[in-house]
């Protein structure tokens, strides 16, 4: 695969990784540009050791948790009052923001994993992503399901 | 929407509004380029701009004693050090492993900002002995032909401005950028244990 194809094919996939984890549009498209030049600069370099999907997603999730010191470019959580409720925005598109929204509440590392299991990653290459055994992922995507799913029950009330 | 099936499907929705032209990446890894470089140029800049004004008063004035040119040498090494300590953590970080699983990248990451801590507040400890020390010796010499009520003047105000420094704004500089470190830090350990 030459680098257009990648980019082509995991844009998409690696955009909404990132908006999994930060629920925010022009930050997530800067990680998902950031990730596409590591790409860019490391495929030379790549020696298949690992399916082509599994590395892009690891340079993206590691991008992701690369935020860490740009905290303060999200401060939706600290600044807004919990009163404030959010602007409900109607059906298939409320319900989709909802999810993102819900993802992005989640500990960092659940965020990634449940955007992966999201995406029809297999379990297996997450736990290659994240590094973590397989079977651990099974026991996390499940939790983390069963959270959203109980989210979404207090938000279809 | 009580089954996984449902969050796929709404997961999928989430589109960027188009892919960017491949053009866009390329434009920004140049000018990422261009922003470390001219970066490390000024930082460079800087840095010859001192040591050259340093050595010119050494040359242009007639100075004998060795204190002077070691004071003189001390305060080329205390800059010397903070820029090649500056160089050495934007290195290492442009040069961090993003191909690695999420628990080493952590790992790798935290291990990073222990070194980063280290070398800040070590390094700006020993960058303000040397520039003390180095001072004092310097200004020996031009201030051992004034009067004796101009050298304790001279020296008065450069120890007290050092003084000054050394426990106030030391402290405070350190003392800041760790809770930020700090911050960072807990942050890392937190996710790590995550994992």
């Amino acid at each position: 695969m030459n680098f257009e194809e990648i980019y082509k094919t995991y844009w998409q996939k690696v955009f909404r990784l990132c908006m999994g984890y930060v629920n925010d549009h022009d930050w997530a498209k800067d990680i998902a540009q950031d990730t596409f030049i590591t790409v860019w600069q490391q495929l030379p370099k790549f020696r298949h050791e690992s399916a082509i999907g599994t590395w892009v997603f690891r340079i993206a999730s590691n991008h992701c948790l690369r935020q860490i010191d740009k905290q303060n470019r999200a401060p939706k959580k600290a600044v807004l009052p919990a009163e404030i409720i959010e602007e409900v925005v109607p059906g298939i598109e409320g319900k989709m923001k909802f999810l993102y929204k819900s993802i992005a509440d989640l500990p960092e590392t659940d965020r990634l994993i449940i955007s992966l299991e999201l995406e029809d990653v297999k379990q297996a290459e997450i736990a290659n992503i994240t590094g973590l055994s397989e079977a651990n992922i099974r026991v996390k995507i499940h939790r983390i399901k069963e959270k959203l799913t109980q989210k979404f029950k207090n938000y279809e009330q | 929407m009580s089954n996984s099936i449902d969050l796929r499907e709404l997961w999928k929705l989430q589109a960027s509004a188009e892919v960017p032209a491949e053009k866009e990446i390329f434009i920004k890894t140049a000018q990422l380029k261009k922003r470390i470089r001219n970066k490390s140029i000024a930082g460079i800049l800087a840095l010859l701009a001192t040591i050259a004004g340093i050595l010119f008063v050494w040359f242009t004035s007639d100075l004998q004693m060795l204190s002077t040119k070691i004071g003189v040498t001390l305060i080329i090494i205390a800059i010397l050090l903070t820029i090649i300590n500056s160089a050495k953590i934007i290195f290492s970080i442009s040069t961090s492993n993003l191909e690695i699983d999420n628990s080493q990248y952590l790992n790798q990451l935290l291990k990073l900002k222990k070194q980063q801590e280290f070398a800040q507040t070590t390094i700006m400890t020993v960058y303000y002995i040397l520039l003390a020390v180095g001072l004092g010796l310097y200004m020996y010499e031009p201030s051992s032909r004034m009067t004796a009520a101009g050298m304790a003047v001279t020296y008065g105000v450069t120890f007290a401005w050092i003084a000054f420094s050394w426990f106030y704004l030391l402290p405070k500089t350190i003392k800041k950028q760790q809770a930020k470190m700090n911050d960072v830090i807990e942050k890392l350990k937190l996710i790590s244990k995550q994992l």
